[in-house]
């Protein structure tokens, strides 16, 4: 694991994520949360191929140990959930579930995965300075993202499809 | 001159119309415009403040959503300050000010990059062909130039006119530009205000150049019809001399052809153009000439070796093009003070001598500023070179890609500098083991920045493997674009004005802006022939408009030979380069001139706000990179015309988003009675940052919804909106943001009647009752309370 975040040009500013290198940790994060949401972005596919696995469904067993939601806008995600009869997801288009997310809602913590990594980096420095009295920030990504409260450390996707899996067990228990 | 121009200066409160209530604002420049059967409007020349409160009416429901690039503000000495949260700086300004303020910045530096494009073309093109000039854009358009006339209040007959013009648009780009010193402006609603005044004056500049080429050099005019050209990595004669063109600025190119025409040996010579200098050569030309692709193609093709002169002009140049271009053998001839890349000035030298220097590598390269000189220096070292290039233009053995790839640690520093974050080191264990197609599958996301060469420990030629993988793929590049119309017909635009403004076609969607695509040119021609084939009307521009011709149907056919080049539904228009884009504005605001008949001289707020409320256009810049489309972005903003970026638009540092949610926000008043009504979140969102092309495409067609749809124009959108929801996200679901689009029953879509009605009936929906005439301006309301009364 590196413990530094990833793109070489993202400089960390001066308010930065707590990087979590401990699955023990993250899920005891997680499960400080009343009403998590985990939002997942079209960029899992290339996660998925990189990992050769079905990380979608990963998503859905972190979700249903938590009573988590999802969110996505990936039309072939939304059709993956469908077929597995995932219930609890709506689709939401991250740009306007981010203004929610800061104005409306009730969430607590708002978890990412499978997004471009700069559009990520933005949404959640715009959370990080609009949101942070009411919401945390969770980044499940192989790379490790400054602007989150917590994130995972950048990592090998093998690496990081294990720290997944195990951080599934560890939630269910 | 057909403009009386004089010195004296005109207070706005001597031009006060029923429109207007701005007072004692000084027309700075002070000029005295023709008279014109159109009395004057009541914002001529506006200054900073003279729209402000427009633009404050529309920041009140489209509110920033900033997503700051840095947290801290270095912009003077008292820095470095931390803006997070709600920190402030030693100057007091906060972090959303300070967001503003830097788009205001990256809007003054596209504004000015338009502008000195607009004053060279200008002065270049009227000193070749006199200042009486006419300007004429063909027979078929008697409102040219619908941005000036509206902006400014000028109607300009000739080339020598449009200098008051370029005047107007430099003050007051200097004018706003200076409230970014620290110290200055301290909120962000006015730094917003701001960056659409920049827009407004950026669409001025376009329409001054791009009217200013067609003019002076014949450009298609207005013309449906305009030719098909050549576009493509593959349709280049490797077998000739080949002189590359870069930039914007049609100058030097057409100078080149025209120079190969004298001399006769036009046949002989391939010119070829990237960017949008590719479109005007073609524009200008009309045949031969021809487009290898947009401005992230650079190192796709200068790598090949192909081009043996490379010609630069201005804008979205590769900085580092004459190292490029050296280790390529090829030499660079820089034709604008702007950008001279180091270059010795030969400007005024024998360009037999510069043709000689040149061959014998002396100097990489020559700045030119005489372009008729740059020309034949161009050409003699084109002919001269490239028998001698051949061995250059040589491949990269397969065998050395593998070799190259063993090299390889799988350190991922690579992918840690790629701005797309693609899979380098996985697609290098692949090729080290002789399987290339993982660096294959990789070209079609690279943008050739080579960020990561310069990453690699080892020093291998990444972006070489790629394009060497690719190689098949580069050779099948064989496209056809048509070539850039220019403006839209009066005539095209009396045909389907009304249908436009009541729905029933379900909107005008343009393409436009750079090539940072995060997966490829794809999705460009995917959305716009989507569009076309629901009988939107679709307009492109500049990068965007090369990347929908790099698409073939089951028959082998481009998008533009599939659908035609009028401007009608279930068209694909091409306008030209990034200049062009003055014509898509313009054939809105068109629409609110000769369809519905309002005003144009000065009289901007009230044309703006008929656009919002009715005309559902809407842009998508799906890989908006520079400045340059930032100001652009911001000029459709003012006018009303929502804008789609893709996720690399984010790095425009804030959106402007709607609350659908905010009942509030989205009352109208009722021009007729003056009353309040509630007009719905139409458009919703100003500017918008999509994920994927799905949701651009769902949220395009949300974002041409408009509160004076008629219930059948609604019911026609709303067809779209679900149809394209569903597509995507299942049959069995509907958009959850539904019913804050339905206004009364007959607004539902006879298709999915029964399935919208029980939606409905879920989310508690109550009619409500349909405005045909909106507005946010009282000014309006009160002008047709007047008409009435008489
Ligand atoms: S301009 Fe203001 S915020 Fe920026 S460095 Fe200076 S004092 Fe700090
Ligand atoms: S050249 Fe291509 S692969 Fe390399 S950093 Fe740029 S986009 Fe990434
Ligand atoms: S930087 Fe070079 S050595 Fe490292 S993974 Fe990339 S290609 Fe391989």
């Amino acid at each position: 694991m590196s413990l530094e975040y990833w793109l070489k040009g993202e400089i960390p500013q001066p308010v930065k994520a707590t990087l979590i290198t401990d699955v023990k940790v993250l899920a005891g994060k997680i499960k400080q949360h009343k009403k998590p949401v985990v939002l997942l972005g079209s960029e899992l596919y290339s996660l998925e191929r990189l990992a050769g696995s079905d990380i979608v469904a990963i998503v859905a067993d972190i979700a249903n140990a938590v009573n988590a939601d999802l969110t996505t806008s990936n039309s072939g995600i939304v059709q993956r959930l469908d077929s597995m009869g995932f219930k609890r997801y709506r689709v939401e288009f991250p740009m306007e579930f981010a203004q929610k997310l800061a104005k409306h809602s009730n969430y607590d913590l708002a978890m990412f995965i499978g997004f471009q990594y700069h559009y990520e980096w933005l949404l959640l420095n715009y959370l990080k300075h609009y949101a942070y009295k009411h919401l945390n920030t969770l980044s499940l990504e192989p790379y490790g993202h400054p602007n989150a409260t917590w994130t995972m450390p950048s990592q090998p996707i093998p690496l990081w499809y294990k720290n997944l899996l195990a951080l599934v067990e560890v939630l269910k228990t | 001159m057909s403009i009386p121009y004089s010195r004296f200066k005109v207070r706005i409160d001597e031009l006060k119309t029923p429109l207007s209530e701005i007072r004692g604002l000084d027309v700075s420049i002070g000029y005295v415009v023709e008279e014109w059967e159109e009395p004057q409007g009541p914002t001529p020349f506006p200054s900073i403040a003279t729209l402000r409160k427009w633009d404050h009416i529309l920041l009140s429901r489209y509110r920033p959503l900033y997503l700051p690039f840095c947290d801290l503000c270095c912009f003077c000495t008292y820095g470095k300050c931390d803006l997070s949260r709600e920190r402030r700086g030693s100057c007091g300004l906060g972090l959303s000010d300070q967001q503003s303020r830097l788009v205001t910045l990256v809007c003054s530096i596209g504004a000015s990059t338009h502008a000195s494009h607009a004053r060279e073309l200008l002065e270049k093109l009227a000193e070749r062909f006199d200042r009486d000039h006419s300007i004429d854009l063909g027979p078929q358009v008697h409102v040219e130039m619908p941005i000036t006339r509206l902006v400014t209040g000028v109607k300009p007959r000739t080339l020598g006119d449009l200098e008051i013009v370029m005047d107007y648009v430099e003050r007051q780009i200097v004018q706003t530009l200076a409230s970014v010193h620290t110290g200055q402006e301290g909120s962000w609603i006015d730094y917003e205000s701001k960056v659409f005044h920049l827009g407004m004056l950026d669409h001025v500049a376009l329409e001054v150049a791009d009217v200013t080429q067609i003019t002076a050099l014949n450009f298609p005019k207005a013309d449906p019809e305009s030719p098909l050209a050549d576009l493509g990595l593959g349709v280049i004669d490797v077998s000739k001399p080949v002189i590359l063109v870069v930039g914007h600025n049609v100058i030097p190119a057409g100078a080149i052809v025209d120079y190969l025409e004298r001399m006769g040996i036009r046949g002989e010579v391939e010119v070829c153009g990237l960017c949008c200098t590719a479109h005007e050569v073609t524009r200008y030309e009309k045949k031969n000439a021809k487009i290898v692709g947009p401005m992230s193609w650079q190192l796709r093709f200068i790598r090949t070796g192909v081009p043996d002169v490379i010609v630069i002009d201005e804008q979205c140049i590769f900085t580092n093009i004459v190292e490029e271009a050296r280790r390529v053998g090829a030499v660079v001839i820089a034709t604008t003070d702007k950008a001279c890349h180091g270059l010795p000035d030969k400007s005024s030298e024998d360009p037999d001598k510069v043709v000689e220097e040149l061959l014998s590598g002396r100097v990489p390269g020559a700045l030119m500023l005489d372009h008729d000189r740059a020309a034949e220096v161009a050409v003699k070292a084109a002919l001269k070179l490239a028998p001698t290039r051949l061995r250059l233009k040589a491949k990269l053995p397969l065998e050395d890609v593998v070799e190259y790839a063993k090299k390889c640690t799988k350190c991922r520093e690579c992918e840690r500098a790629c701005p797309q974050n693609l899979p380098i080191s996985h697609a290098m264990e692949r090729a080290s083991k002789g399987d290339i197609a993982g660096l294959a599958e990789i070209y079609e996301k690279c943008f050739a920045c080579s960020r990561c060469e310069h990453a690699c420990l080892k020093q291998i030629p990444i972006l070489n493997l790629i394009l060497k993988a690719a190689e098949a793929k580069r050779n099948s590049e064989l496209f056809k674009i048509r070539v850039g119309r220019g403006p839209i017909q009066d005539t095209e635009i009396r045909a389907v004005g009304r249908d436009i403004v009541l729905g029933i076609i379900p909107g005008v969607i343009a393409f436009v802006g750079c090539a940072n695509w995060h997966e490829g040119a794809v999705d460009v021609p995917v959305m716009a022939r989507e569009f076309a084939s629901r009988r939107y009307i679709v307009l492109a521009s500049g990068c965007s408009a090369m990347a929908i011709a790099m698409y073939k149907n089951e028959e082998g056919r481009t998008p533009y030979e599939e659908f035609p080049g009028e401007f009608a539904p279930s068209s694909i228009v091409n306008v030209g380069s990034c200049v062009a884009n003055s014509h898509i504005a313009g054939a809105v605001i068109k629409i609110a001139n000769i369809f519905a008949r309002l005003p144009l001289r000065a009289n901007y707020m009230e044309v703006a706000d008929y656009i919002l409320n009715r005309i559902g256009a809407a842009a998508i810049a799906w890989g908006a990179m520079s400045q340059k489309a930032a100001a652009i972005a911001s000029g459709f903003w003012r006018l009303g015309v929502p804008v789609i970026v893709g996720p690399h638009g984010m790095k425009y540092r804030r959106m402007l988003l709607g609350d659908g949610e905010k009942g509030e926000a989205w009352y109208v008043y009722d021009a007729k009675t003056g009353e309040r009504v509630y007009g719905g979140p139409a458009p919703e969102h100003l500017f918008y940052a999509a994920e994927s092309r799905e949701e651009a495409m769902v949220m395009a067609a949300k974002l041409c919804i408009r509160p004076a749809d008629t219930p059948q124009g609604r019911a026609i959108k709303l067809t779209n909106y679900i149809s394209l929801y569903k597509k995507f996200y299942g049959y069995d679901k509907l958009p959850p943001d539904l019913h804050l689009f339905v206004r009364t029953e007959s607004d539902i879509p006879i298709t999915y009647k029964d399935e919208v009605l029980k939606f409905l009936r879920e989310a508690n929906w109550e009619e409500k009752p349909s405005v045909s005439d909106p507005t946010l301006l009282e000014e309006v309301v009160r002008k047709r309370l007047a008409v009435m009364k008489q």
